[in-house]
């Protein structure tokens, strides 16, 4: 092997394992989940986003539910409410 | 009484007498260098924590040369050229650093408490929130680890002397110590002797550096931020999970670099997993303890008769010449990404990716501050920093691990 060749291939295999590194640091990065504080100015992780949208989802279903089981609405017209919006 | 018999009274001045010319000034040199250093590190223009017990030890070391029983000229300090087993017990009776250089320093125990201190002080929150432009910009940092060796092959040492040499560029002292020790083992008390006297010279040779290669209109340029995307928090778990993940990544691909990957990893797991009272021993005593006698070792190394090689003069000019690529290499990538990020982006910020942590960081934030006092670059600067730590890292188990073999194949 010339030594031109064997140091490339050390710079490569340096590179390329950095780039590695980056790709793991920066997927660890998306299950950093932070508390969850507006004012502060703390971004969120795209997953702890997501939960948020979830949680927010089912507590809206969850109001709605008990809005018209407390009017006595039957189970299908819930539905077709849910459907009308 | 003869004059000989009186002379041998004073046994530092007779050896001095009675040596060789040029042993005799080089031990005098020493022993001024060795003040020059107290007083540059009492002046703070080198690191005090190293230069203080280096300087002593070496003008200590060169002052306390006497004639053994043998006939031969010595000290009561340390041997670190012993190698036969019988006469190594004999001298760990004898040599008051006899223990201290066989158990920590020559088997690199002590690189690695200094790395694990290091890894207990290291904030990878930088590196986190931006991984890619770091990593980036570390890898142009090292430019003087990878083009210093075809220079160091033309001054005629060996690849695995030229590698050794090389890893200077990388300024990490630890790194060089364990790289030395692994390819170079003849070399490594001058190689690991230049190293850390470079590394106390980037903090007053890179401004230079950033102010011949920069100009003033970039070198004060503020990195504006998207007021939409606040800086990320990252979470103590993440930094752990990062650590552990890394580390067994790092010593997958490289076991022989794995007691300094584990070692940074630790302290990194540590400081970030909440074990206060582990955390302020690796920090404070275990970190000032093994610098201290590293300092002092690497004085007490600088023995004349030792550093008379011939080769160690090639090994100052090179050292300089690793560090001087490095610092160039690292301000091409923060001019690269300054073009990748058209123009949001502080050239300046690429030095910082020799990872001498925290000082070229440090370096770079009060360059920028001298022209613009409102522009703050110490979070990239430090990611870059801390990744340069990491790269070394991978550039030195990639070192020791393939350069024995391109040797063979060549």
């Amino acid at each position: 092997m010339e030594l031109t060749q064997g140091l490339l291939l050390i710079a490569a295999l340096a590179f390329a394992i950095s780039m590695l590194v980056s790709s793991l640091i920066f997927l660890l990065g998306l299950f950093n989940s932070t508390s969850n504080d507006s004012s502060s100015g703390v971004s969120l992780s795209i997953f702890k986003r997501i939960g948020n949208e979830i949680d927010q989802f089912n507590r809206i279903q969850k109001t709605y539910r008990l809005y018209w089981r407390n009017k006595n609405v039957p189970t299908n017209e819930l539905i077709i409410f849910y459907h009308e919006q | 009484m003869n004059n000989d018999a009186i002379a041998q009274l004073f046994q530092g001045i007779y050896t001095l007498l009675m040596s060789d010319p040029i042993i005799a000034f080089t031990r005098v040199g020493l022993i001024i260098l060795g003040v020059l250093l107290i007083y540059l590190g009492k002046k703070g223009i080198l690191e005090p924590l190293l230069m203080i017990p280096m300087g002593l030890g070496m003008a200590t070391i060169n002052a306390s040369i006497m004639t053994m029983p043998g006939g031969e000229q010595g000290n009561l300090f340390v041997d670190p050229m012993l190698t036969d087993t019988d006469q190594l017990l004999e001298m760990l009776q004898i040599d008051f650093l006899q223990p201290i250089y066989t158990f920590t320093f020559s088997n690199g125990l002590i690189a690695c408490f200094v790395f694990m201190g290091i890894g207990c002080l290291l904030d990878i929150s930088y590196l986190l929130r931006s991984p890619f432009s770091s990593m980036f910009l570390a890898f142009f940092a090292e430019a003087g680890t990878f083009l210093t060796i075809p220079i160091a092959l033309l001054f005629g040492l060996t690849l695995k002397e030229s590698a050794s040499i090389a890893m200077v560029g990388g300024a990490d002292g630890p790194m060089v110590l364990f790289a030395s020790l692994s390819l170079a083992k003849d070399l490594f008390v001058p190689i690991t002797v230049v190293a850390y006297l470079y590394l106390g010279l980037t903090y007053g040779g890179y401004p230079y550096l950033i102010k011949l290669m920069i100009p003033k209109r970039l070198r004060g340029k503020a990195i504006v931020r998207d007021p939409n995307k606040p800086l990320k928090v990252i979470k103590p778990s993440t930094k752990l999970y990062f650590a552990v993940v890394l580390c067994i990544l790092l010593c997958l691909l490289f076991p022989v670099a794995s007691p300094l990957f584990f070692s940074l990893f630790m302290g990194i797991a540590i400081r970030e997993s909440g074990l206060t009272k582990i955390r302020e021993f690796i920090e404070g005593p275990l970190l000032y303890g093994s610098t201290f006698f590293l300092g002092l070792l690497l004085g007490i190394l600088c023995e004349a008769h030792l550093l008379l090689n011939p080769k160690v003069l090639m090994l100052l000019i090179l050292g300089i010449i690793a560090l001087f690529l490095s610092g160039v290499g690292g301000i091409v990538g923060g001019y690269l990404m300054y073009f990748i990020k058209r123009g949001n982006f502080n050239p300046a910020i690429g030095i910082a990716g020799v990872s001498c942590v925290p000082s070229t960081a440090k370096v770079v934030q009060k360059e920028v501050s001298k022209v613009n006092p409102s522009a703050i670059v110490l979070p990239e600067a430090l990611g870059a920093n801390i990744s340069g730590v990491i790269t070394t890292a991978i550039i030195t188990g990639l070192y020791i691990t393939l350069i024995p073999l391109i040797e063979s194949l060549w």
